[in-house]
């Protein structure tokens, strides 16, 4: 099961903040991320030749 | 026959936090987590099946305000559904707060998405918490599967986590 380094606070008004706060840093690593990371720019340009070759993708639901 | 959407392809790259991504026709991408967040009930049965989506616009080569384009909700919806497939017990929480327009943004997503085409198949309730005087109210949204036969059981133990009930 997951861990956090910094423990949350309980519950209530204070648990919100604390999660909105984890999820903005989240968000923030995201960015960071996705300039840096290889494997993330090779998956996107998979994708973008995916769309090269078959225009948008068209799924059955 | 059954009908067609159209959305934009999407490709899992899992890792810890169960991570997919996706580009739009004006190059916007979009990376899409979910992130195991048991510790919030750990002495619940189900803590293992709960993961907190969190979504970003990691690249938007224009600058500026996004337009809106309904592309992207289907592609999320489908993103979600892909998610639930893998198993049928998770269960889904997104927290946003009222403070930030970015966030009202994306929670604005989360529902189009839910509104779109989930909600025959899947339950979702809201917890709201704020305290007299404050100005910033937080929102907890809990998505299951419809079917889930702990629902009960889930939306009480989230009601608790947010009322601080039994803490």
């Amino acid at each position: 099961m997951e861990t956090k380094k910094n423990t949350p606070p309980l519950s209530g008004v204070a648990l919100g903040k604390w999660m909105t706060e984890q999820k903005m840093a989240e968000q923030k690593r995201m960015r960071e991320e996705w300039k840096t990371d290889p494997l993330l720019q090779a998956a996107v340009s998979e994708l973008d030749k995916y769309k090269a070759k078959h225009g948008t993708y068209k799924i059955a639901l | 026959m059954e009908p067609t959407r159209l959305l934009y392809k999407f490709s899992f790259e899992g890792g810890h936090n169960n991570s997919y991504i996706f580009r739009t026709d004006p190059g916007i991408s979009y990376q899409i987590k979910f992130k195991p967040s048991g510790y919030l009930v750990p002495d619940e049965p189900f803590a293992e099946h709960v993961f907190e989506l969190v979504l970003e616009i990691t690249e938007n080569p224009g600058g500026g305000s996004i337009r809106y384009d309904p592309l992207v909700s289907a592609t999320v919806a489908c993103i979600v559904l892909d998610f639930y497939n893998k198993s049928k017990k998770t269960i889904t929480i997104y927290m946003c707060d009222s403070s930030d327009r970015r966030q009202e943004a994306r929670r604005r997503k989360f529902d189009q998405w839910f509104c779109y085409f989930a909600q025959n198949d899947f339950a979702k309730v809201e917890f709201y918490m704020a305290e007299e005087g404050e100005t910033v109210t937080y929102r907890l949204s809990v998505m299951i599967w419809l079917d889930n036969p702990d629902k009960l059981r889930i939306f009480s133990a989230f009601e608790q986590l947010a009322r601080g009930v039994g803490k």
